[in-house]
């Protein structure tokens, strides 16, 4: 369906540019051209035109035009009891904060989540073309997607579309049949396996508070309160983290969300917590 | 490569070649008029004139009976020689608010489209329906971009309603609103949208979306140049964030009324401290009855 902008023998053509993605990377739709690829800017180097106009890191983008989504503290960590996942839910567009309510959280398919970290829309839009090949997958070979073949899928997306500027950092964590798994995959295709891990701006704070109180042998309610008090102490002393702390927990039987709070109520209760002891 | 030619009689308008002789300005005028004349049922390209005009360096080329060929000009070669790269957006201004509520939803906008300090037009629309269902896209921001994203969503609209019999959902409209905003991530539509509609249970649904496609479904939305002005008076209605664990829908818990009359002093203030916000706000209020229209004058200065 040819459609009247971006075609044509124009200064502005953005049609003799194109990226082509993975099968399906543009979801089959034509908005500005053909389906499965995405429309590049009509310069000589338009990896490098992206990558210096259209950047999405931390106070690079205030002097832009367009600036996206981002901003975040999330942290998942496997225990004896499954997986923790804690995320905070800000959002900011420079030096605004466009949400409070975001869900960092993608919950790809019900034993599978990912975690949103860097831009907003670039996490969304991949982890939900995740969600599809993992469907994809489990239609041709009648089981489940493994956590670590997910996570390939991903990075291997990413690793497609490196040098353009995209903007993501997350984790996917789920149980397969080889136990619980967590994986961290980038924006540049860096996918590392280990049993704790923390992104975003807020990353080094909860870091602090993960390493000190870590063990492997915790009850589930241990667990949990580490999460959040990981994201809390985030929160606090990173002003690109905010809003409710959202807690999962990962089980054989797939994932639950087990807490969904202010992070302001939790600093209430931690103070509280401070003067009685 | 480049020789200056002299603009030939024969073809060209009296006006160009007394133009001519202006050698600044000799090539963006016929560059124009060439343009018109391949094109000849499109409206005069007044943006294409002034990115023209500012992108390209002085050339002159000749006409000489032949409408020359833009491929003749090595247009990245151009854009990669400029010291300032390249400059495709302009900000248009526009502040789109909307609003959801249990069996209601409203969005206003203003209709004052600005570039630096000039006013264009004191009444652009910048809430859209799509097709014949009542769910609206307001767009903020550069103005030709808005008109490319909204041609690209009739059209798939269009699509959609063909194939499957019936009008598109609020929801099914906002994931593809996301899904084009995206498939532009290398080269984004610089526009702030939000999609505001019933759900299919009647309740009022409202989107916020930041330039490349990331969404929420949310109570209040502001954006747009006078969003740090309307949000927190917006957020004043929503209440405090639901942080609970059950998936309740976003909505606000006041009427349509009391929702109504906070939007329209909201745009009469904002327009009291931006420079960019004027002249009117059409404020739609979207309800099971239908949608009704409202005007709201907030000064022409």
């Amino acid at each position: 369906m040819a459609l009247a902008f971006g075609v044509g023998n124009n200064i502005l053509d953005v049609g003799s540019c194109r990226a082509k993605g993975t099968g399906l990377g543009a979801e089959g739709f034509e908005a500005g051209g053909e389906p499965d690829s995405f429309s590049l800017p009509n310069v000589n180097n338009p990896a490098e035109f992206c990558r210096t106009n259209f950047k999405c890191g931390y106070g690079k983008d205030n002097e832009q035009a367009i600036k996206f989504a981002k901003g975040t503290t999330t942290l998942a960590f496997k225990f004896k009891g499954g997986i923790i996942v804690s995320v905070d839910s800000r959002s900011t567009m420079g030096p605004y904060i466009a949400s409070g309510t975001v869900k960092k959280v993608i919950e790809i398919n019900p034993y599978l989540l990912g975690t949103m970290a860097g831009g907003a829309a670039d996490c969304s839009f991949w982890e939900r073309n995740l969600g599809t090949q993992c469907r994809m997958y489990e239609l041709r070979n009648k089981e489940r997607i493994s956590v670590a073949a997910a996570s390939k899928l991903l990075a291997n997306t990413m690793l497609q579309y490196r040098g353009y500027g995209l903007s993501m950092g997350t984790m996917v964590a789920g149980w397969d049949k080889t136990g619980p798994q967590l994986y961290y995959v980038d924006d540049d295709a860096t996918r590392l396996h280990s049993h704790m891990f923390s992104v975003g701006s807020g990353s080094t704070y909860a870091y602090g508070v993960l390493d000190t109180y870590y063990k492997h042998d915790m009850t589930d309610e241990e667990a949990i309160d580490l999460g959040q008090r990981a994201i809390y102490h985030a929160t606090h002393r990173d002003a690109y983290s905010g809003g409710i702390n959202n807690v999962y927990l990962v089980k054989p039987t797939g994932w639950i969300k087990v807490a969904a709070v202010d992070v302001m109520e939790l600093h209430d209760k931690y103070a509280a917590e401070k003067t009685e002891g | 490569m480049r020789r200056r030619r002299r603009i030939a009689l024969v073809g060209c308008c009296c006006a160009c070649v007394t133009r001519a002789t202006l050698a600044t300005y000799s090539f963006s005028e016929s560059l124009t008029h060439q343009l018109t004349k391949l094109v000849p049922d499109q409206a005069p390209l007044q943006g294409l004139h002034h990115t023209a005009a500012a992108a390209l360096p002085q050339l002159s080329i000749t006409i000489n009976g032949n409408i020359p060929s833009l491929k003749q000009t090595n247009w990245k070669e151009q854009v990669s020689k400029r010291a300032d790269g390249w400059q495709p957006y302009e900000d248009n201004g526009g502040t789109v608010v909307a609003v959801a509520g249990p069996d209601f939803v409203i969005i206003g906008a203003d209709t004052r489209l600005s570039v630096n300090y000039n006013i264009l037009s004191r009444k652009v629309t910048r809430i859209h329906g799509i097709s014949g269902a009542r769910t609206f896209i307001g767009t903020a921001g550069c103005w030709s971009d808005t008109q490319g994203l909204l041609k690209a969503m009739q059209g798939l609209v269009g699509d959609y309603e063909w194939q499957q019999q019936h009008s598109i959902s609020t929801a099914a409209l906002a994931r593809l609103l996301s899904n084009v905003l995206y498939s532009r991530r290398s080269f984004p539509f610089y526009t702030h949208n939000i999609v505001a509609g019933l759900d299919r249970e009647g309740a009022g649904a409202v989107y916020g979306y930041d330039p490349v496609g990331s969404f929420e479904r949310v109570k209040v939305a502001c954006v747009g140049g006078g969003r740090s002005l309307l949000q927190p008076i917006m957020d004043h209605l929503a209440g405090d964030q639901d942080s609970s664990l059950d998936r309740r829908k976003p909505l606000v818990s006041v009427s349509c009324d009391d929702a109504l009359e906070l939007v329209k002093e909201g745009f009469v203030a904002a327009a009291e401290r931006d420079i960019a916000i004027g002249d009117e706000a059409e404020i739609l209020v979207i309800d099971a009855q239908g949608v009704t229209r409202h005007r709201l004058a907030l000064g022409t200065h």
